[in-house]
């Protein structure tokens, strides 16, 4: 008995080895497969703000349909209301377009160029001194914008929201382009508070002037800033309310 | 006992094979515990077999227990973020090791040296 018994396990047992042998190399497929908690968790989470993008993005889709039936009524209703509507969307186009950057712009302004310095350098003195830095840049832009810069752009690179200044080297970068000295930054705005706030007493200007670098302001009455040309990308941002923005044209 | 466990083998493998049986993969681990904890509880069978100390009840407990612990550190070191498993694989590993070498010796001792096979500990 106990030993039929023993047979018995012994067969169970080996089947279930084997079985399970099997069934575990065929899922695997040869591949690491440990899966933690942790990572269960995450992929759970992912899952699920999949779900909420989706759901988001019926939603828009939604809404677009909607749009597009109002402006339909619209335009079996009345020709006029119909030409009316489309002049004041592309003029919100074009406004837009200027003041994002993808288009050129032009209106009065100044005109700043920075240099390095051409001075003797004392013996002790850093030679990093009398040269222009990426924060010397930011600082004038700073300034500029501050006393009521709309439009700036930094040696033909127009400045836009996601333009970043920094150093590399003996080059600054701007909007992922490398330029070196000097520096020629335009400004369309109000040109004698601009060039007031540079080089006034106590102003950026002054006192890079003190250091020994080339500092010099121009009021220009016409000023072209070139569009901005490197790619966009958004990525991560998305609109608080998606729902009820600009549904009322 | 040879021949069964051999056709269990088998016929486990060629069931394995035919059946296309999925889980999810959050048990592979536990699976492969489980796994370890039956080829070590089968090669400590055949080693007490041999040393003729065979008893079904320890064979069966000791599986089940086994494998509810390494179960259990297996979810345990999941949950604290420590590779407790680590301690399942070395511990059976090396028990697979032992068992097998003491398996060995008294096949040698009994049917090429042609001793009288005695009470081998280890």
């Amino acid at each position: 008995m106990k030993r039929k018994l023993r047979l018995l396990l012994m067969f169970a047992f080996c089947l279930l080895l084997g079985f399970s042998l099997i069934v575990l190399s065929k899922m695997t497929n040869g591949q690491h497969l440990y899966v933690s908690t942790k990572v269960v968790d995450d992929y759970k989470i992912t899952i699920e703000g999949e779900r909420q993008d989706m759901e988001n993005l019926k939603t828009l889709v939604e809404d677009a349909q909607k749009k597009l039936d109002e402006y339909e009524a619209l335009a079996e209703a009345n020709e006029d209301l119909t030409r009316e509507l489309e002049e004041r969307m592309l003029a919100d186009i074009a406004f837009y377009q200027l003041a994002s950057g993808s288009v050129a712009a032009r209106g009065p302004g100044v005109v700043v160029m920075i240099d390095d310095g051409d001075r003797e350098l004392e013996s002790w003195e850093d030679p990093n001194d009398i040269l222009v830095h990426d924060l010397d840049l930011l600082l004038i832009i700073n300034e500029l914008k501050a006393s009521g810069a709309e439009m700036i752009s930094v040696n033909g690179q127009r400045l836009v929201d996601e333009t970043s200044i920094s150093c590399s080297g003996y080059t600054v970068r701007i909007n992922e382009q490398f330029f070196a000295r000097p520096f020629i930054i335009k400004a369309i705005g109000d040109g004698s508070r601009m060039s007031a706030a540079l080089i006034g007493p106590g102003g950026y200007g002054t006192w890079l002037k003190e250091w020994g670098l080339l500092f010099k302001v121009k009021i220009t009455d016409d000023i072209l800033i070139p569009k901005y040309t490197e790619e966009r990308n958004y990525k991560y941002m998305g609109a608080v309310d998606k729902v009820k923005e600009g549904g009322n044209n | 006992m040879i021949i069964a466990m051999a056709i269990g083998l088998t016929v486990g493998l060629v069931l394995g094979f035919t059946f296309n049986i999925t889980y999810p993969s959050e048990f592979s681990f536990y699976i492969t515990m489980g796994l370890l904890a039956a080829m070590d509880s089968l090669l400590g069978a055949v080693r007490s077999y041999m040393e003729d100390k065979y008893n079904n009840l320890i064979f069966i407990s000791g599986f089940l227990v086994n494998a509810v612990l390494a179960a259990v550190l297996v979810y345990l070191g999941d949950r604290l973020g420590v590779p407790l498993y680590y301690a399942v694989i070395f511990v059976f590993g090396g028990r697979l090791f032992q068992n097998l070498a003491v398996i060995r010796r008294i096949i040698i001792d009994k049917y090429f040296l042609k001793k009288e096979s005695g009470n081998y500990k280890k």
